[in-house]
């Protein structure tokens, strides 16, 4: 029976099949797909958390940024307000799509007694149409946390047309409950800082200090590329984007859709597709027609390679440099309304 | 198509489903099928190269043992054919850029060097598997197949095509030609072979990957964080290679074919020639028998200096196992690193000197450990720049190392349990071995949901 050791050579020699066996098979099958089923399943759901609205309230911003890690790591709100004189807010949240920022405009900022101007959405390359709600790990708790159920969307914040694995994927996360809890690694990571006694916490910045920005080599393996997931068109009618116009026209906001540009080339070019380029086009003349203020930052000189910390995160040193950059444009086009 | 993706799963279960209500012949031609499709998924052309492969090895295969006389020209033509279709994919760029560096530097010429070709996935493995078929031929190993099928299937079967185990001819063709018929206890097995190879690829390799990606895009990391990276990048190509012949090896044996074991916890390696008997041993057999035995190996009584004689024999093996990794100088640097350790080992241990076998396996872990740096890093200068440079980071580099070690644990468990007389215990009637696979891959499967690293790497090996 030398084929039931994981580590030697089996035999080859067939095997009569007994009731038995087949019995013993299937329970192994069931024991394994039906106990991971079990953990980590849990009927509560989190609840509409108001509290940002409260907190909306009390700061009346002008400007407010949607986004994610792009926005943060660009965006520095508080001193958006100390050059443009209006009061800003970031809401970005790291690893969200269009179908967060969706329920973030419509059921937080919508909700609001005094709304901001201007909202504006940072994206990068298609995101803005693609039917996603986390571009990094799924967190239902935050969409529950989003959505008012006397407030039903009129979009449900659930991807819409997905491909097979995709679909076979979010399947898994209905049937396996317990991997929505996936990415726990960092229990071990923290457990391999105790272990030589130190806090997690502190292990965190003595590891972002070895790591730090400036201390990146250059290697181009490991820096992302564009990614192009179809023409405007085709991703335009299942995508957000028309109910993220259509609630701002709602509640009376102007939308401004920035799209930020992927690390140039060595030699200053943009880094980008044709593919893209052409989305990108496509997409500033359907948001004209809509009347919504479209910016697209790919090969603006002002942006250069060496200020990447990888393909689409800048080095920290130079958010202040950016957000500069974005609050004179800002008051060379109106304020907050460019 | 890689393992760990969805599209594996459905061709997998769908070969699973039809394979077993079939006769033995509509069995290969369903994995032929399936393997063409698993490896031109990505790229359609590559089926053709491996098409050409294919014909190559059976027509050679078929003239070598019909036409005795003139068998050496086709083994040479074969051969021939095999290595520069190898050296022009995977070796050209390497020459063109070496002899560019060459010329420029004492000013012959000056030319841009950067040639783009494609790098065929697993080229290396079954250019070796075939060229092992015609070799056997030959050498009056194996017979020449004339059921083109089989020996299509032989070359192409996609659980190992692109990543091995190296397979023979003598092990692998009989399995093709028997019928095969289903086994519950062996589905029970493959499935927990798969499940854990998916855990040490998933939980450690992805995420000790993370640790040791982050270590080496540093700049100036510091000698002790370095070979925290290198320690770590050990543990993360052993669970990523050995995760992806367990995925390959359950995968097989679902479909009633056995793989060959390549590897059998290297880590207890007690010098480093047992290190190679442990480590990717079908790689290190068919050069120990493809390579090494024909230059003469260690039966040199002809030659004037046998000693001698013998160890040119392992450096050449070694260095040309180091190219066959990747068209780099740090492979060559890799190989000839090994060979030095195994000759120094030898004269060491023909002395009086002896050690304890534990003393003996710690030094060896730690010598192969500090092998990989250069098989890790292939910029000199930046080891040169970092290997003794303390930057006063060693809280960093414990953490790092306690983390990793942590994420060993499962497999230094699996060295510990995996012995003869602990497996006895577990093999002794159907319910216990069936509580045990259960067992295995319950865990495996607890633990890819929860500790799955956030991205998925490719696997190493398939850049070979």
């Amino acid at each position: 029976m030398g084929y039931m050791s994981l580590t030697t050579n089996g035999n080859t020699e067939t095997e009569r099949v007994t009731p038995r066996s087949v019995v013993l098979l299937a329970a192994m099958i069931i024991v394994v797909l039906v106990i991971p089923a079990l953990l980590g399943r849990s009927n509560t759901t989190e609840e509409f958390d108001r509290s940002p609205i409260y907190d909306l309230n009390i700061a009346n911003p002008k400007i407010m940024f949607f986004g994610n890690s792009l926005l943060d790591n660009r965006i520095d709100p508080e001193y958006i307000s100390q050059i443009t004189g209006h009061k800003s807010i970031s809401l970005a949240i790291d690893g969200t799509g269009p179908g967060v920022w969706y329920l973030q405009l419509r059921n937080i900022v919508g909700a609001t007694t005094n709304k901001p101007d201007t909202v504006f959405i940072f994206f990068h390359d298609d995101l803005i149409t693609r039917q996603i709600s986390f571009t990094g790990s799924k967190d239902p708790g935050l969409i529950e946390r989003l959505t008012d159920p006397d407030r039903p969307p009129d979009r449900s914040a659930t991807t819409t047309h997905q491909n097979i694995a995709q679909r076979a994927s979010k399947k898994l996360a209905v049937i396996y409950p317990v991997s929505s809890y996936a990415f726990q690694q960092h229990f071990i990571n923290f457990a391999g800082a105790r272990v030589i006694g130190m806090k997690p916490g502190d292990i965190q910045v003595e590891i972002d200090q070895l790591s730090a920005l400036a201390n990146k080599r250059e290697q181009a393996a490991i820096i992302q590329q564009p990614k192009f997931h179809g023409t405007f068109e085709s991703t335009l009618p299942n995508s957000y984007l028309p109910a993220l116009i259509q609630t701002a026209i709602n509640i009376d906001v102007d939308l401004v859709l920035i799209r930020v540009a992927a690390r140039p080339n060595q030699d200053g070019s943009p880094n980008e597709p044709n593919d893209l380029a052409n989305y990108s086009s496509d997409l500033g003349h359907y948001l004209a027609g809509q009347g919504i203020k479209y910016m697209d930052l790919t090969g603006h000189p002002g942006i250069d390679a060496a200020m990447y910390y990888d393909g689409y995160h800048l080095k920290h040193r130079f958010r202040s440099y950016y957000t500069e950059f974005f609050a004179e444009w800002l008051l060379a086009n109106e304020g907050t309304h460019p | 198509m890689t393992f760990q993706s969805f599209e594996y799963a459905v061709l997998l279960l769908l070969v699973f489903g039809l394979y077993w209500f079939l006769q033995r012949r509509l069995q290969n031609l369903l994995l032929l099928g399936a393997s063409y499709v698993f490896y031109a998924y990505v790229d359609p052309r590559m089926a053709l190269l491996l098409g050409g492969y294919t014909l190559v090895s059976y027509f050679a295969a078929r003239r070598i043992e019909n036409d005795p006389q003139n068998s050496r020209r086709y083994l040479f033509i074969a051969i021939a054919a095999s290595l520069a279709t190898l050296a022009f994919f995977k070796y050209v760029g390497f020459f063109v850029d070496n002899v560019a560096e060459v010329l420029n530097s004492v000013g012959l010429a000056s030319f841009d060097s950067t040639l783009k070709i494609i790098l065929p996935i697993g080229i290396s493995f079954y250019t070796f598997q075939s060229l092992g078929y015609v070799i056997d031929v030959y050498m009056k190993r194996a017979h020449a197949r004339r059921d083109f099928l089989d020996t299509a299937l032989f070359i192409s079967f996609f659980p190992q095509l692109i990543a091995g185990p190296i397979e023979r001819a003598s092990t692998m063709l009989p399995q093709f030609e028997r019928a095969r018929k289903f086994s519950a206890d062996r589905t029970a097995s493959g499935i927990s072979l798969l499940a854990w190879g998916l855990f040490k690829k998933l939980v450690i390799a992805d995420n000790v990957g993370m640790i040791v990606d982050n270590i080496f895009s540093t700049n100036q990391p510091g000698a002790a964080t370095l070979w925290v990276g290198v320690l770590a990048f050990g543990i993360q190509i052993l669970a990523d290679f050995s995760g992806y012949t367990d995925i390959a090896r359950g995968s097989a044996r679902l479909l009633g074919i056995e793989l060959s074991l390549n590897f059998r916890h290297p880590w207890l390696a007690s010098s480093p020639a047992d290190f190679w008997q442990r480590w990717h041993i079908t790689l290190s057999s068919w050069l120990r028998d493809y390579v090494y035995i024909p230059l003469g190996g260690n039966r040199n009584q002809h030659s004037s200096q046998p000693r001698r004689r013998t160890a040119i024999n392992i450096v050449i093996t070694f260095a040309l196992g180091g190219l066959w990794h990747g068209a780099a100088w740090n492979f060559v640097l890799w190989g000839l690193l090994h060979a030095a350790l195994i000759l120094i080992w030898r004269t060491v241990s023909s002395s009086n000197f002896k050690s304890p076998g534990s003393v003996s396996a710690i030094l060896t872990f730690m010598l192969i450990s500090t092998s990989w740096l250069l098989f890790r890093e292939s910029d000199m200068a930046f080891i040169g720049r970092n290997i003794f440079e303390s930057r006063g980071e060693l809280q960093v580099a414990a953490a790092l190392a306690a983390t990793t070690l942590l994420y060993s644990t499962p497999l230094w468990l699996h060295a510990i349990i995996d012995q003869p007389r602990i497996e006895k215990l577990w093999t002794q009637n159907d319910v216990s071995r069936t509580a045990a696979f259960t067992a295995l891959t319950l865990t495996s499967f607890i633990g890819i949901l929860l500790l799955r690293a956030s991205t998925s790497a490719e696997f190493i090996y398939f850049r070979f």
